[in-house]
């Protein structure tokens, strides 16, 4: 059911092959329906209440004034813009030099078509075709065999017109013995809107890819996230999502352990407030033998806020030895919030090490006895406890813009809550 | 009111659910006293630390605490530490991703000292019970070996400045080197600094170094005998048989 017009025909600045793919997907999301209440992957979460009619899709790219400040604007020419799913500015320094690493749109390259296509998963569910049918321009970061980027690339991905539906799409192919770093920041305004970007990450073998998302939407912005990653042999993917803003804030991760020897970490720093749904879905599929995957979320909700964390590990019968965890812990910081916790293992081979571990609790006693007993206020010993919770989650992001970022956000967001509490 | 010093239990009785742990206690420890409390194992001798901390989950049904005169039994558990008092746990907790350094200054910010001062004082003390300041980036207890707790502990005490300590069985996981090296820095703290100590142990060997100017024997949450240091040096010897029913 496509619930837009479908008079998109010479919108985007689209290639033939690119358009053709538009085409397909259009047709394939006028057939597929709404998600359902029944759906497993849809339980707990309030998708059912997003109205679509109030919105529609960005068909032009927006006005440059309306950029939203970003603890990323920092890094200037560097910068990468993607504006209602639109890419406004910044190509930066990575595309220039022999190296042949390129940063931008791809619509304006060949190279994709004869290396990536053939692992960009198909889309299936209603959001992705959705992005698939209305993403303006897809950016495409590709680092070629044995390139090392010696500084991260920096997406600003934002939302800026109210009433929008936006379809960002990145597109990461790094080759063989090459390692980079991707930093997400996603924003929006105040406006309602609804986000839909999508990452398709492939990691070449023995090739390292660190990727972080710092969500930090408005109050009324719906995002429905999606991000794939594929490893090939002894590749080494770490990723982290600090997930802050929306109304209903959605992130479905999913990790395909390809090859024999590939190490995925994820990370997650989650804080809930007021009335909102922070819903992420975790996929760590072992598809090969000696693979590792290590998850942790840890969340906190506030408010009348809600979470949900439902992830699987699945291992397949030859992906023998493979090393697992799942870990989600929640702390419930007012009465009225809730967390769901979902953790699932399936497991087709026996010669495996897999653990999942999931906690939904107040903030700790003891500890709070501990500090306060040292003449530490409760409130600020509430806020040592929370900030030292997070702090693992944080720290494993490695990039100091971001860590500085989520960081201030968390003092930010503890400090409003803490505010003359105990005094 | 009284311009008196001293930490005063007075008749204190307290429970935990339906269950009465402490049936009247009557302490009092001036400034520079040292008070050992001994007794069988579930005799109430750490429940009357919490209690006196005032830990979640014991309510006090009579008796009072006081220090300097000021009751502190409406007090929360951080402005009874404000007021003085400073226990140091069995077992100290973990809370992680809390460095030891991070405690130490919101402790200094919270009892207004100067930062400088208390900086300078830190690395003082740190030294005289060989802590080596690396130590402090560390986890608050976390993967902190039993030795490495409590001279950190013993450590936050000291800069404190408290006024009474409450050491529940500061010398268990400590080895006989670093029990000596705590034991005899409090002590030189009662003596020089007028702290009032109230230690609970098992042990003379911590005694021994303290120098204790009263020994309790707590027996189902009572002190049936007070004596001097030689107390604790007969109990050593008979058990505390003759003081059970």
């Amino acid at each position: 059911m496509n619930p837009f017009p479908n008079q998109i025909k010479d919108i985007f600045p689209d290639t033939a092959s690119i358009s053709e793919a538009r085409n397909s997907a259009l047709e394939k999301l006028s057939k597929t329906e709404f998600p359902k209440p029944e759906q497993e992957v849809w339980k707990y979460s309030k998708i059912f209440d997003l109205d679509l009619k109030s919105l529609s899709p960005s068909l032009e790219s927006p006005d440059g004034s309306k950029t939203k400040a970003s603890f990323l604007d920092i890094v200037e020419s560097d910068l990468v813009e993607i504006s209602d799913g639109w890419l406004t500015s910044g190509k930066g320094n990575h595309s220039s030099g022999d190296s042949g690493v390129y940063v931008g749109s791809l619509a304006n390259t060949d190279a994709y078509l004869t290396n990536f296509e053939k692992h960009l998963i198909e889309p299936k569910d209603f959001f992705d075709c959705l992005n698939r049918s209305y993403n303006p321009e897809t950016l495409l970061i590709q680092i070629p065999n044995g390139v090392t980027l010696e500084s991260p690339i920096y997406i600003k991905v934002q939302s800026v017109t109210s009433g929008s539906v936006t379809c960002p799409r990145v597109i990461v192919s790094l080759g063989e013995n090459s390692a980079a770093t991707i930093i997400e920041h996603h924003l929006s305004g105040s406006g309602e809107s609804l986000s839909v970007p999508v990452l398709d990450a492939y990691v070449g073998q023995n090739s390292r890819l660190k990727h972080c998302v710092l969500q930090d939407l408005g109050k009324k912005t719906w995002q429905v996230s999606k991000q794939n990653f594929q490893l090939e042999k002894d590749s080494y993917l770490e990723i982290f999502t600090g997930a802050f803003g929306g109304d209903y804030a959605r992130s479905e991760i999913r990790c395909e352990l390809k090859g024999r020897g590939s190490e995925a970490y994820l990370s997650a720093a989650y804080f809930g407030n007021e009335e909102q749904t922070l819903d992420f879905r975790t996929f760590q599929k072992h598809e090969a033998p000696n693979t590792t995957s290590k998850l942790l979320f840890k969340g906190a909700l506030d408010g009348d806020s809600r979470s949900i964390y439902s992830g699987l590990i699945k291992v397949l019968p030859e992906a023998v030895r493979t090393k697992a965890q799942q870990t989600n812990r929640n702390i419930k910081l007012s009465e009225n919030a809730w967390a769901e916790s979902v953790p699932n293992l399936e497991i087709e081979t026996n010669d495996v090490v897999c653990t999942h571990a999931s906690t939904v609790a107040g903030i700790d006693e003891e500890q709070l006895f501990y500090l306060e007993s040292k003449g530490i206020e409760t409130s600020l010993a509430e806020r040592l406890i929370i900030a030292g919770f997070f702090d693992d989650v944080i720290s494993q992001a490695g990039d100091s813009l971001l860590v500085g970022e989520a960081t201030s956000k968390l003092t930010e967001i503890l400090g409003n809550r803490f505010m003359g509490q105990g005094g | 009111m009284t311009n008196e010093k001293f930490l005063n239990i007075e008749g204190l009785c307290a429970k935990a659910g339906d269950k009465k742990v402490l049936n009247g206690i009557d302490i009092q420890i001036k400034p520079s006293e040292v008070h050992a409390i001994m007794g069988p194992n579930g005799s109430g001798k750490s429940t009357l630390a919490h209690v006196l901390m005032g830990r979640p989950g014991y309510e006090v049904t009579s008796g009072s605490i006081s220090i300097d005169g000021v009751d502190v039994l409406s007090l929360q558990t951080w402005q009874r530490a404000q007021a003085g008092m400073f226990i140091v746990m069995q077992q100290p907790i973990e809370v992680p991703g809390v460095k030891i350094s991070d405690l130490l200054t919101e402790v200094a910010v919270a009892s207004e000292l100067d930062p400088q001062e208390s900086l300078s004082l830190l690395r003082e003390e740190a030294a005289n019970l060989k802590i080596d300041e690396s130590l402090l980036d560390r986890e608050l207890n976390v993967d902190l070996s039993g030795g490495e707790k409590k001279r950190n502990e013993t450590l936050q005490l000291l800069v404190s400045k408290a006024k009474y300590a409450i050491l529940d069985e500061i010398d268990s996981g400590l080895d006989v080197d670093s029990l000596a090296l705590v034991a005899e820095r409090i002590n030189r703290a009662a003596k020089s600094d007028q702290l009032g100590v109230l230690a609970i142990t098992h042990f003379n060997r911590l005694l021994d170094i303290l120098e204790p100017d009263q020994v309790h024997v707590l027996v189902d949450g009572r002190i049936v005998e007070t004596g001097s240091a030689e107390l604790a040096l007969q109990l050593e010897k008979d058990g505390y048989q003759k003081f059970l029913k």
